[in-house]
Formats: structure tokens, C-alpha cells, sequence
């Protein structure tokens, strides 16, 4: 082979395993709005508090502090409906709850998953 | 019969069959049940009809420990004791409060609630309650919107209270002193009790007055009834026969000082308004109303004390200021007044509030305080006027009473979410899981317990399962002095069944 040839292959070849990988880490996310409100504590505090109590989460949990991640850990956005999306959300709740998988923020005690929506809500979102 | 001590030639002897110290709700239910027997029942109170601040001054000590109120204004002292004042929250301990529990040192009556259950439904009559039935289906019945709150009932279940307006003053001064066999003697200060040549007897106590007149009471057999401060310091103060004290020769008299801890400690905020008449109460209206409690197998689990949880409007909480701060005037009067200012003047700033907070409560905590030898009442270096060396309170709390605290608002918060009725939030003294230690902020109930402890065991109590005191042949303690633990109600109705039950025992001796 040509030492030309070589080089476009390899380059085709670098950046055929590249561009993958770079999408899968850095590709723009798209995920339901629903996944981004607390539904019961929208009822309960404004948006303020939401965002107030998503930053103290983010801070006091290492692993959960970018969209990315706290994305991996919330139901997935594959739901065909909202309403799908929403009783996915509620029953993660809910099993967080019975699992004791709770959280204290701010002196919440709140279910994981719902933190993790306001978190997911403090990036989204300015203070 | 009403005799006023201060009236009597000095030096007079009084004698009688049984002698009560101590007209308060345990004094009075005692003299109460004797009012028809053939006997002379000796009552005995330092005070007189009204308040009296002299004799009020009594009462006053140091305090030491966690914040606490001033020791003058902690209780009332004159005919009727501290029901002057009393709020009438009565409700009968749980099964669990009489076991041991492994988890809780010092725990474990030497009787059961069983024991006690005719002497509650009797202890109702004289506080002049409903029925003795707790139930909150009973209730739910009998009353209109008693909804309770979705909660799973094998974690938290509603604690029933009822609530009596009985002012044994003003209830039971004309048939106590109209009775021929309760002799009532008013101003009458007990000072010291005196045993006689085998030391295992009261042979007589001293009564003193501000009118310079000393008298002796001889009976068969003596009640302290005069509350579980004084109680303990009239055994450690009648010291010049035996060293430590009456009833202390196992150092116990004056240990394990219990009070509730009564604290707000959490918020409840739900998405809209909860109709229902079940958790709130309102004085001389409501006849029964409950509180969250903790099911004694999550206790188990958890091992934890046993409480309660108040809900109270959080527009009004938030402004209403701690009692153990309004409540800092020694004159118990003026106390009050500080106290109901605050209330009146948070209720009206809340009246204003509007939005989200329209649907959220405060939860106050009253709980059970863990049996502490280290909280104790000590005798002080001075004297009161009548001679007397004043009490001292060293309030002490432990690690397990702010676990327990903090852990029935976790399991509360629990339940919210999964019912998804609301959302708790702990208050900041709560949120350091490390943090051991309670704000001078916590209220007490004015709930004084455990002085003179029982136990079938002379080393671990002072007075027997018949609130004999060990090794005393005539001498028994009536109240709350004598619970080993405090449960979570407020002590009165146990204390008056406590009482009646000691009434009914002492009726086999005479």
C-alpha cells in the first residue's frame, strides 16, 4: 500500500470509531419536559425552591451532577406517551419510597427520583 | 373539713389514719376515694385556696442541663395543684411504655397496662372524661369528620386524645371540704418526715408556715403527693436520721428526671387542603382529637423511644415562639400571659397568609424521654423561708431521645410520599444525622416524672410495684414520680389512675 493510501485509511478508520463515540458522550440530549418537573412538588413550592433544591443535590451527590447522568438514572425517554412517561415517573417514586430510597435536602425528605428531577430541573433552568 | 393551719394553736398535733401531702390531681383522687369510708383522711396543702406568691416562692431552684422553665412557674402550689392551669390532654400510655425494651435502658414497669386498666376507666370519672375508649374507630363514630390521613395503620396510627376542663380546685373544694372524713389542712408545708426508733417506719411529719407556726401530723400511713420535684426533694431534705435521705439508700431518690420533649420538629406540606376534624383541638370544645404514633413494631425495628406527632396550621406556627422561651417569668402567671400573647399575636399574623402554606402543618413531637440517671433533681445550698434546702434540676437529654425524634419524622416522611399525600420537612435542629444535641428551643411538657422511680428491685427503684418506697413500711409515693418511664402522653390520667390504684391498695392496710 501506498503511503498515502495508508494515511486516508487510517484517518477514515480513526475517525470512524471517533465520531461514535464522540456522539454517544457529547450528542445534544432531547428528553421530555416532563422528566424535568417534580410533579408533586411543583404543587407545593415554586420554582425557585425546585432549582434551590436540585443544585444542593447535584453538590451533595458525586456521579449525579451533569444531564447525562442523572438521565441514566431517571425512567427512560422512550415512553410512547406522557402519560406513560408520567406513571413510569410516579411508580419510580413510589418505589423509592418503599425501598427507603430517599434523600434529605434542605431538609426535604424527598424519593430519589425526585430529586433527581430537580436536579435535572437546576440544569435546565436559571436561579 | 377545712382546717387553716395558720389558725391553729402553735405546735399543734394532727392525727389521722392516712395522711396525704399534697392536694393536687393525685392527692385530691386519693382523698376523693376515701371521702365515704369510716376513716380520717389527713390532706395536707402547703398553699391555700388562690395563689399566693410566698408559698409559690417555694417551689423555686436552680436549673442546670437543657434549658428549662424556671422551677417556680413549672408548677402551680395551692389547693388543686398545677389543674389551675392544666390544658386537660389526656390520653393512657401504651402497651409497650410498661415493657422492657432492650433498646431503651432503664426500661420496664413492674406492672402491665393491664394492671392499670380499671384504675383508667376509674381516673376517667374523676377527670371527668368520656369514656375509657381510645379507638379511633370508636371516635370516628361518635364524631363528625375524623378523617385520618392515608397512611398505612401498621406504621403510624392515630393516638386518640381526649381533653378534660377539671380545675380540681374549683371541681373539688366544696366536696372535700364538706366531707367528714377528709380533713383538709391548707398552709400546712411539709418539711420534714421523721421516722421513728427502727427506721423503717414514718413516725410523723413537720408542717411549717409563713405565720411562724409549726405542727406535727401523726398517721398510719403517708402519701407524698406534691409532685415528683418536690416528692423527691422532701425524702433527700429529712436527711438528719439517715444521711442520704429517706428511701435513698441506693442513691436512687431524686435520679432519672423525665419530662416530654415537646418541640415542633417538621413540616407536612400537601398539594391541597385535607378536610378533616381529626388533629386539631380547640379548649372546653373538642371532645377527642389524635395524634401520628409510631406502630410499636416500627418502634421495635427502628429501636426507638415512643412519640407523637401534633399537627398545628404552619401559617400559625410560624410565627408562635417557643414556650421555653415566652415561659421564662418565675411568677407562672405572668408566664401565661407572655405565652398567650404569643399565641394570639400568631395567630393573627398567620390569619394574613395565603398561598401553599394555606395547606401545610407544623408537626410538634411529644415523646417519651429515655430514663436517664444523669437528669436528677439534687438538693441546692439554700434554703426557702420555711427552712428547707431548695430543689435543683439538671435536665439531661441523651442521643437516643434526638434519634428518636428525628426518626419519627423520617418514617412520617416515608409515609407521605408513598401515599403521595405530601412531603415532609425536618426542621434544621433535626437534618445532622450527627448532631446529638437539642437547641435551648425544646420545650418540655411541664411534665415532671421519675423521681422516685419504681421497681420491684430496691437498687434499680425507689418505690415498689404498690408505690411503697423500699424499706419504709408506711410510706408511698402517689404520681408521676414514680414512673419508671414517661411515655408519650401527657402524664395526668396515668398519674390519677396510678393514684387510685395506690387508694385501692392502701384500703387492704388499714
Amino acid at each position: 500500500m501506498k503511503r498515502r493510501n495508508f494515511l486516508v485509511f487510517s484517518a477514515l478508520g480513526i475517525t470512524s470509531v471517533a465520531i461514535p463515540i464522540w456522539y454517544y458522550k457529547y450528542r445534544p440530549l432531547s428528553y421530555d419536559g416532563l422528566t424535568l418537573e417534580p410533579e408533586y412538588l411543583s404543587h407545593i413550592m415554586d420554582e425557585q425552591s425546585i432549582y434551590d433544591l436540585g443544585s444542593l443535590y447535584r453538590e451533595q451527590t458525586p456521579g449525579e451532577r451533569s444531564e447525562r447522568e442523572l438521565l441514566s438514572l431517571l425512567p427512560a425517554q422512550d415512553e410512547t406517551s406522557n402519560d406513560a412517561l408520567l406513571a413510569e415517573i410516579r411508580k419510580d417514586i413510589t418505589v423509592d419510597y418503599e425501598n427507603d430510597d430517599v434523600i434529605c435536602i434542605d431538609g426535604w425528605i424527598l424519593s430519589k427520583t425526585e430529586a433527581r428531577q430537580c436536579a435535572l430541573f437546576s440544569l435546565n433552568h436559571k436561579s | 373539713m377545712h382546717i387553716d393551719a395558720r389558725k391553729l394553736p402553735n405546735q399543734s398535733e394532727i392525727t389521722g389514719d392516712i395522711c396525704i401531702v399534697g392536694a393536687g390531681a393525685a392527692g385530691i383522687s386519693i382523698a376523693l376515694d376515701w371521702m365515704n369510708r369510716n376513716y380520717k383522711v389527713i390532706l395536707l396543702e402547703g398553699g391555700g385556696f388562690e395563689y399566693d406568691d410566698e408559698v409559690q416562692e417555694l417551689y423555686n431552684g436552680k436549673t442546670s442541663g437543657q434549658k428549662y422553665f424556671p422551677l417556680k412557674s413549672a408548677r402551680l402550689h395551692y389547693f388543686g395543684g398545677t389543674t389551675g392551669h392544666w390544658a386537660g390532654m389526656c390520653a393512657p400510655m401504651d402497651d409497650l411504655d410498661f415493657k422492657k425494651r432492650d433498646w431503651v435502658p432503664h426500661s420496664g414497669w413492674p406492672i402491665t397496662k393491664k394492671d392499670l386498666d380499671p384504675y383508667y376507666a376509674k381516673a376517667q370519672e374523676t377527670l371527668q372524661l368520656g369514656p375509657y375508649n381510645y379507638d379511633f374507630e370508636y371516635w370516628r363514630k361518635e364524631l363528625p369528620d375524623l378523617n385520618p390521613f392515608p397512611f398505612d395503620k401498621n406504621v403510624v396510627w392515630n393516638k386518640m386524645w381526649q381533653f378534660s376542663i377539671a380545675r380540681f380546685g374549683k371541681e373539688y373544694k366544696k366536696p372535700v371540704v364538706k366531707s367528714k372524713s377528709i380533713h383538709l389542712y391548707t398552709y400546712a408545708n411539709a418539711v420534714e418526715l421523721r421516722l421513728d426508733d427502727t427506721k423503717k417506719r414514718i413516725s410523723e411529719i413537720k408542717v411549717a408556715n409563713h405565720s411562724g407556726k409549726n405542727h406535727t401530723v401523726r398517721a398510719k400511713h403517708f402519701i407524698m403527693a406534691c409532685g415528683t420535684i418536690q416528692n423527691a426533694r422532701m425524702l433527700l431534705a429529712s436527711n438528719t436520721q439517715t444521711n442520704k435521705g429517706i428511701g435513698n439508700q441506693n442513691n436512687l431518690v431524686g435520679r432519672y428526671f423525665q419530662e416530654h420533649l415537646e418541640v415542633a420538629s417538621a413540616e407536612l406540606w400537601l398539594a391541597k387542603q385535607f378536610p378533616t376534624d381529626l388533629y386539631s383541638w380547640s379548649y372546653g370544645e373538642t371532645k377527642a382529637s389524635a395524634e401520628l404514633a409510631i406502630a410499636e413494631s416500627v418502634q421495635r425495628e427502628y429501636k426507638m423511644l415512643n412519640g407523637t406527632a401534633s399537627l398545628r396550621p404552619l401559617r400559625i406556627a410560624q410565627y408562635t415562639k417557643p414556650r421555653m422561651e415566652t415561659w421564662q417569668d418565675s411568677d407562672p402567671r405572668k408566664s401565661a400571659d407572655n405565652m398567650f400573647a404569643n399565641w394570639r399575636e400568631a395567630a393573627k399574623k398567620g390569619e394574613k397568609e395565603t398561598g401553599n402554606i394555606e395547606h401545610a402543618y407544623s408537626l410538634s413531637t411529644r415523646i417519651e424521654q429515655a430514663p436517664n440517671p444523669n437528669s436528677r433533681i439534687t438538693l441546692g445550698s439554700e434554703k426557702d423561708s420555711l427552712g428547707v434546702p431548695r430543689a435543683n434540676l439538671h435536665w439531661e437529654l441523651t442521643a437516643l431521645d434526638k434519634y428518636s425524634v428525628r426518626k419519627i419524622y423520617q418514617i412520617l416522611g416515608k409515609q407521605a410520599g408513598l401515599s403521595e399525600f405530601g412531603r415532609i420537612r425536618l426542621n434544621e435542629f433535626l437534618r445532622d444525622e450527627n448532631d446529638p444535641t437539642f437547641p435551648d428551643s425544646t420545650n418540655g411538657g411541664w411534665h415532671h416524672m421519675g423521681t422516685t422511680r419504681m421497681s420491684d428491685d430496691p437498687k434499680k427503684g425507689v418505690v415498689d410495684a404498690n408505690c411503697k418506697v423500699h424499706g419504709v413500711s408506711n410510706l408511698f409515693i402517689a404520681g408521676a414520680a414514680c414512673f419508671p418511664t414517661s411515655g408519650a402522653p401527657n402524664p395526668t390520667l396515668t398519674l390519677t389512675a396510678l393514684s387510685l390504684r395506690l387508694s385501692d391498695h392502701l384500703k387492704g392496710l388499714v
